[in-house]
């Protein structure tokens, strides 16, 4: 009995699942290949802006304060992608160890690429010579300075 | 292919230390460099493969003989662009092509056809690219004239960073991030650094 039951129920659900595709399929015919690229780009364009927070080292012939490297990161960034990038990005110096060198960069994660391009771009601090390489993206600040924390211990080691 | 970054062009300047400067690039993730200028180096450098390399410049013709240069990588450099011209001369007598600031400012579609036809890779430096904190925007312009032939893959494209000390190096995933942003493929971008300098590495091993 239970068995005959679960046939019917899986044939029910076989036709169902058919006709649904089928529909499916009308349905993507009818609508033309641009709209449905142009409803995904919107529908990708109102997802949430998740954060993304860069690790990265300096190196320089002398130490580089804070303010002046968050300052430097962000002219670069607006010379080479503009004002809307850039307050789209919300670039912001979260962490920077001047003993260490080593900081992390607040970002919103679409600009992952040009956050990177613009670090390699800058070149100098105020007339001092800088490296700026990236170690680690995370996806929380906690988790960040966790890779800080191990990287500064396997160095004391 | 991944993560073998390879950077064909560092050029130290007379003051810098040249060990400190290898161990920078090492730490950034470059398994060989191509290093300008230096008589004497070693093989290899904490994992980091030395290779020296001699420039030339192109003035129309290639040179017929190169004595005591079997293992060094062999680049012709192009100063002008009236230059670009009879490269295919240039076939199985060198290993890369550099074209210089000068050069490119004033590339025009003929002379692309001129490197599309010689089938020898073309080198590009960050350098160059950029100047002052910022991105130079003639050499900007005449680069991104080049990039739709590097897509389609008539050019072989390799970036190197031309530097002279260890702040003007470039980590391997900025300057991917940098040619993505200038509008190449990622993996085209990763090709310029990894798989076209890895093959021409190759064939500095078997000589010109």
């Amino acid at each position: 009995m239970i068995s005959l039951i679960s046939l019917v129920v899986v044939l029910t659900l076989a036709i169902y699942m058919y006709r649904v595709d089928r529909k499916l399929k009308m349905l993507t015919n009818a609508v033309s290949s641009k709209l449905i690229i142009k409803v995904l780009n919107t529908l990708k364009s109102k997802r949430k802006l998740r954060k993304r927070y860069i690790v990265f080292e300096v190196l320089s012939s002398k130490s580089v304060g804070k303010g002046e490297l968050e300052q430097e990161v962000r002219n670069t960034f607006k010379k080479i992608f503009g004002d809307i990038h850039l307050a789209r990005a919300s670039i912001s110096l979260s962490y920077y160890d001047e003993n260490l060198n080593i900081g992390v960069i607040k970002f919103t994660h679409i600009y992952k690429y040009k956050v990177l391009a613009s670090l390699g771009v800058v070149k100098s601090v105020r007339d001092t010579k800088v490296l700026i390489i990236p170690l680690r993206i995370t996806g929380s600040l906690r988790k960040a300075l966790k890779y800080i924390k191990d990287k500064e211990q396997f160095i004391k080691r | 292919m991944l993560n073998t970054y390879v950077d064909l062009n560092i050029k130290p300047y007379k003051n810098v230390d040249l060990s400190n400067l290898l161990r920078i690039a090492s730490k950034l993730g470059y398994v060989a460099v191509a290093i300008e200028g230096v008589d004497v180096v070693s093989n290899e450098f904490n994992r980091l493969k030395v290779l020296p390399r001699v420039t030339y410049k192109y003035m129309g013709k290639p040179i017929t003989t190169y004595e005591g240069l079997r293992s060094h990588l062999i680049v012709y450099e192009i100063d002008q662009p009236t230059m670009i011209k009879a490269l295919t001369s240039l076939r199985g007598r060198c290993h890369l092509i550099r074209i210089a600031k000068d050069a490119l400012t004033g590339i025009r579609k003929k002379h692309i056809n001129a490197l599309r036809s010689c089938r020898i890779p073309i080198e590009l430096s960050v350098k160059e690219l950029i100047s002052n904190n910022s991105i130079n925007y003639t050499y900007l312009k005449n680069f991104l004239k080049l990039l739709p032939y590097v897509e389609r893959g008539d050019i072989e494209l390799v970036v190197s960073s031309y530097a002279g000390d260890e702040y003007e190096l470039i980590h391997p995933i900025q300057l991917i991030a940098l040619l993505k942003e200038l509008g190449l493929s990622e993996l085209v971008a990763i090709k310029a650094l990894t798989g076209v300098p890895m093959k021409i590495l190759r064939m500095v091993g078997s000589g010109v």
